[in-house]
């Protein structure tokens, strides 16, 4: 950078020679001194703190207020567990049909990376909304990526790598030595020149959690928050006078070695 | 590496040109100072952080949020004399901030904070282009955008194309451009808005800010992106097809840049390009030194040596 540099200084400055030959007066770049200010917690409290404060205080309270409006009822608490948990059955179900619903289309199957669903339990009971803020606080946007068989048995060998991830219905997955040992959609084996339309968080099709190789997949944006098709799933629910439910029925298993 | 002006002109063929030149500076005239300080400084992709991340043990717990911004910002302007504060879009989405109060909270801490000017991005239409038109007519600071052609829309003559900035005699003028919203955004969002090509548009209204308006730096607020290795338009390649652009403050890609990049445009003049990553973890600030004199040159400068 800096020998290119010079090169554009002295570029610059045969020009200065040749343009400004008049007698006008000009202004110069003399200087460039660049910095970035981190916004952390060694900024010291000042005055004016309090002005904003201020200002985000009202908000703020009926945010809060918000976040405790109740949308749903759990009938059990769900678990957050690998292989294979009630918690991550539940999510994934609940995007799937969330994504069906949104889509019209008739969609295979949906996962999360584990690391996605940040409580290790959803309680029995009331649901509000701020409760599915904390099991899913990211910004992930759902897409529908559209992968052949072979790329999907690629992301089904992460997921064994990684011991198991949330997996919607219809999925049996055995896993021995954090491999692939048999897997299976709705009892048919995965036919690698099939396309199978996977409903997922925009960060792991961008290549999040080692699968760099989804990047380029072919793939439709929901442009809904992963989180936000949660809380509408939970009013759904609701509203057709269901409760939030999920069993252990073998979707990941993991075999002796 | 650091290059000092002392090696620069023992190196360089136009050294000697220049000392012989007689490089003094000139004493003050006509009540123009010989040295004018800009100090700009900027975010972009603040996402609705009004509170700073949770702490919650992920990544970014406790950093940004709008009460520290403020307070950096407002301790620079205590020591600087001529400070502009910019913003490059995406001022909205991305906390229930937004969801609950459609953009009213982050645009109220902004003009708190007095920005100057700031351009539009692909989530402010993430309300609709009702509320953004709302958003753009209450806040203090102009909306700057030269691309989107509005005036089928409710945001006809809420945002300008460019805004002048007058500071010790030097004008500084600044524009705003955006990416192409088509694919990116659902157009029940943007309606009639209709995108122009941004080369095009940033030259045209750089040619005005230079030649009709003689300003003396120019600004371009951008929300095209850093780069891409597609041949999809972003801040490198505009800074390379331009004319007139001194300085690109990005958005969109979110990009952490560890210092300005500097590329060339399309008359070997160089232009700075920064971006700030996003949700207002960081603020970019650029000191610029700019000498006012008679000469052919400049005798302090040090071109834009970026450290």
């Amino acid at each position: 950078m800096s020998y290119l540099y010079k090169d554009i200084r002295t570029a610059i400055i045969l020009g200065l020679l040749t343009v400004f030959s008049g007698c006008s007066r000009v202004y110069h770049i003399a200087k460039e001194d660049p910095q970035t200010i981190r916004i952390n917690e060694k900024i010291a409290a000042s005055p004016s703190d309090s002005e904003v404060e201020s200002l985000i205080a009202p908000y703020k309270a009926q945010l809060d207020q918000q976040m405790s409006q109740v949308i749903g009822q759990c009938a059990m608490e769900l678990l957050k567990e690998k292989p294979e948990s009630t918690l991550g059955n539940w999510v994934a179900d609940a995007i799937l049909d969330y994504a069906i619903r949104y889509t019209g289309k008739d969609l295979d199957l949906a996962m999360s990376n584990y690391g996605g669903l940040r409580i290790p339990s959803l309680p029995a009971g009331d649901i509000n909304k701020g409760k599915i803020y904390e099991l899913m606080p990211f910004d992930n946007y759902l897409v529908v990526l559209s992968l052949k068989g072979d790329v999907l048995m690629r992301l089904f060998e992460r997921i064994a790598d990684y011991g198991g991830w949330p997996i919607s219905r219809g999925v049996q997955l055995s896993i021995r030595d954090s491999l692939v040992h048999e897997v299976t959609l709705h009892g048919l084996p995965i036919d690698n020149q099939k396309i199978y339309t996977i409903v997922i968080s925009d960060y792991v099709a961008n290549g999040g959690d080692r699968c760099d190789f989804l990047e380029d997949q072919p793939r439709e944006n929901l442009e809904v928050y992963f989180r936000d098709a949660l809380i509408d799933q939970v009013m759904w629910l609701e509203k057709n006078g269901k409760q939030i439910e999920a069993t252990i029925e073998g979707r990941t298993i993991v075999l002796e070695e | 590496m650091k290059l000092n002006r002392r090696s620069f002109l023992q190196k360089s063929a136009t050294g000697a040109a220049l000392m012989s030149l007689g490089a003094m500076p000139g004493l003050a005239f006509e009540g123009v100072p010989d040295f004018v300080k800009l100090t700009i400084l900027h975010t972009n992709d603040v996402h609705s952080r009004v509170e700073p991340f949770p702490n919650d043990g992920s990544r970014n717990a406790g950093l940004g949020g709008a009460s520290k911004r403020m307070r950096v910002i407002e301790e620079i302007r205590a020591q600087e004399p001529n400070v502009l504060l910019f913003d490059s879009g995406d001022i909205l989405q991305g906390t229930p901030y937004f969801n609950f109060f459609g953009g009213e909270v982050e645009f109220e801490l902004m003009d708190l904070m007095k920005y100057d000017a700031a351009t539009i991005g692909n989530h402010d239409f993430d309300g609709g282009i009702d509320r953004l038109a709302e958003l753009a007519t209450g806040c203090t600071f102009p909306m700057l955008n030269c691309n989107y052609d509005f005036s089928d829309t409710v945001m006809n003559g809420k945002s300008r194309p460019y805004q002048i900035f007058e500071i010790d005699h030097l004008k500084v003028g600044v524009l705003g451009v955006g990416i192409e919203l088509e694919s990116l955004v659902p157009d029940k969002l943007y309606k009639a808005t209709r995108y122009q090509t941004p080369v095009e548009r940033v030259n045209h209204i750089a040619s005005i800010l230079k030649k009709d308006e003689k300003c003396d730096y120019i600004i371009c607020l951008s929300h095209l992106g850093y780069k891409y290795r597609s041949n999809k338009i972003d801040d490198v390649k505009l800074a390379n097809q331009s004319s007139h652009i001194d300085l690109i403050l990005g958005g969109h890609t979110h990009t952490f840049m560890r210092a300005p990049e500097i590329v060339l445009n399309k008359h070997n003049n160089p232009v700075t390009i920064n971006q700030v990553g996003w949700a207002g973890i960081l603020l970019g600030r650029l000191d610029i030194h700019f000498e006012y004199n008679r000469k052919k040159h400049c005798v302090t400068c040090q071109n834009r040596m970026i450290s």
